[in-house]
């Protein structure tokens, strides 16, 4: 009993460090002279510009450790994450082919947000069925890295042509690249509306898959004997991810390595899917609003994009993660022969 | 949970009954091992251990997998039967487990689960992620039974391997399933978890279950006692 209240305390706690960072991004700004123009001025600011911003960051964040933390759990690798497996990156070349489509402006929210739910799920499909092979797990894992490195690599590098073929319009190039580097600048309250749905949609899924993800974690063939309805929970995650992915990069645009950060953090304060869901929502969100203060704020008067220093951050921790994995592989063979000794 | 209440609770959770028998009839596997490659014919009947020894490679693992029905077979049946008539197993996932449980050779545990959580997997086709006082209750005594403390709380992907064979035994246990098809069950015990265990599954066969062991251990101390 000790122990589940202790995770409480952890989940609690890391819930408040969420709503203080979210504080703290609210008041943190290069425009610190305003405070001195007077107190409407600063809150006209906050209000206006830095609330929806920071909200903004919140929802991406949160949503985006929530699918990092579903697709670890139904891949069953921990190296698993919507910009890793390609996801992030197909829902971004379905959003530049429907900008560069040049497809009714007046529906132009609803053809983004379909376009970006569309590529998501196209990914998450093949990413199942090509993962999917036979042999050990160690294979299978390995196999579902590199299929998940090759889609992101083809998107992106389709995503780039087509970026480069419109380079001759800059009305549609400069707000793309705006958007494939993942800047919060400029982000209203209409930005959140669209992804809101989706993203809550996505939460309620994710939320209700949980306990039967928490045991498709130890394989599928031992979920199955278990009881588990396998395919069923499998196409929830899958809708659940790509609703959460599809709202996150229409109000943020790409974030990369929030969803495989977020879940290590909070691995290590809990244990449970139902506990796991609820810290990586937190710790990305934490995560998406400290680098979006930083590219505010780092370079003074000019504004960095959220996306670059998520993955400035996010880079060198998937890196740690490669070596630490190994050295973890490398253990539990020295064990296992030590055994057979 | 004291050892009055486990033995109680064990007693509760595994009272006699009527339990499915499996019977396999010349099933093929041509690309397998030598056991499966030339066909293979066995019964096995409720209330007995029934041993699969043959050297490693020989296709014991992937046996046991086309009773689970994880693996279709090539040619020849499994034929389900309970008190002599023949039986179809139910396609619904939740009510196959109550027939079949199924240990696979390795534990492979991918993320820092809570051990109880894990142990709990087992007993999904009775709480179905809404886990009640009853079903931890057996979750723990199945845990206590293998010779694990209840409230061990050291992540499962950090257990010794013999504490993760424990464990994975316990989510098999805790399933009550009628035939129980366990893959190498005494790797990495102890002699002290070997007895355990072997005493387990005496007293599961006496309750009535169906229990097939595989093992590439002829010598093996375990599988001896239970000859």
């Amino acid at each position: 009993m000790i122990r589940i209240s202790r995770t409480n305390q952890w989940l609690l706690m890391i819930g408040m460090a969420m709503v203080l960072t979210f504080l703290a991004a609210l008041l943190i700004g290069v425009d610190m002279q305003s405070f001195q123009t007077g107190f409407s001025a600063t809150r006209e600011i906050i209000a206006t510009f830095r609330l929806p911003r920071t909200t903004i960051a919140l929802t991406c964040g949160g949503l985006f450790g929530c699918a990092g933390a579903i697709t670890q759990n139904l891949f069953r690798n921990p190296l698993a994450s919507p910009s890793i497996l390609g996801i992030e990156a197909s829902g971004s070349l379905f959003v530049t082919m429907a900008l560069l489509s040049g497809l009714g402006t007046i529906f132009q929210p609803a053809l983004v947000t379909g376009a970006a739910l569309t590529g998501c799920a196209v990914a998450m499909l093949a990413i199942l069925k090509l993962g999917a092979g036979r042999g050990k797990e160690e294979a299978q894992n390995n196999r579902l890295i590199l299929c998940g490195l090759a889609l992101t690599t083809a998107a992106g590098s389709i995503s780039s042509l087509l970026l480069s073929l419109s380079m001759s319009e800059p009305g549609k190039a400069g707000p793309l690249l705006h958007w494939l580097l993942g800047s919060l600048a400029g982000k209203h309250w209409t930005d959140l509306a669209i992804a809101a749905p989706l993203g809550i949609a996505g939460l309620w899924l994710a939320w209700t898959a949980g306990p039967a993800l928490d045991v498709l974690a130890l394989g599928r063939d031992v979920a199955r004997t278990c009881g588990i309805r396998v395919q069923t929970t499998t196409r929830q995650c899958v809708i659940a991810v790509s609703l959460m992915v599809a709202a996150s990069i229409v109000a943020g645009g790409l974030l990369p390595f929030v969803g495989l950060v977020a879940p290590h953090i909070a691995r290590t304060f809990s244990f449970k899917s139902r506990q796991l869901l609820p810290a990586s929502f937190c710790t990305g969100a934490i995560l998406v609003m400290v680098s979006d203060v930083i590219a505010r704020t780092a370079a003074g008067a000019q504004e960095l994009q959220t996306g670059v220093i998520t993955g400035v951050i996010g880079g060198p921790f998937f890196l740690w993660c490669m070596w630490h994995a190994g050295s973890y592989a490398d253990a539990q063979n020295e064990n296992s022969r030590g055994g057979a000794a | 949970m004291s050892p009055e209440q486990t033995g109680k609770s064990l007693r509760h959770l595994f009272a006699f009954r009527s339990c499915i028998s499996a019977s396999i009839r010349e099933i093929q596997l041509l690309d397998r091992g030598p056991l499966l490659r030339r066909g293979f014919t066995r019964e096995f009947p409720p209330g007995k251990i029934s041993l699969v020894v043959a050297p490693n490679g020989s296709g014991k693992s992937t046996l046991l997998r086309c009773i689970a029905g994880i693996v279709e077979p090539s040619t020849g049946s499994i034929v389900f039967q309970l008190d002599g008539s023949e039986i179809k197993l139910p396609e619904d996932p939740v009510k196959k487990a109550a027939v079949i449980a199924w240990l696979p050779a390795e534990d492979d545990f991918a993320f820092p689960q809570d051990p109880l959580d894990l142990t709990l997997a087992g007993r999904w086709r009775f709480h179905q992620g809404k886990p009640s006082q009853n079903d931890i209750e057996a979750a723990q005594a199945c845990m206590m039974a293998t010779g694990l403390p209840t409230d061990l709380s050291i992540p499962v992907n950090q257990l010794s391997s013999g504490q993760k064979r424990r464990l994975n035994l316990a989510r098999v246990l805790c399933q009550d399933a009628d035939i129980l098809l366990l893959d190498e069950p005494f790797r990495g015990l102890d002699n002290t978890g070997r007895a355990k265990v072997s005493a387990l599954l005496e007293w599961l066969a006496q309750a009535g279950r169906t229990i097939i062991i595989a093992d590439p251990l002829e010598a093996n101390p375990a599988m001896q006692d239970l000859r």
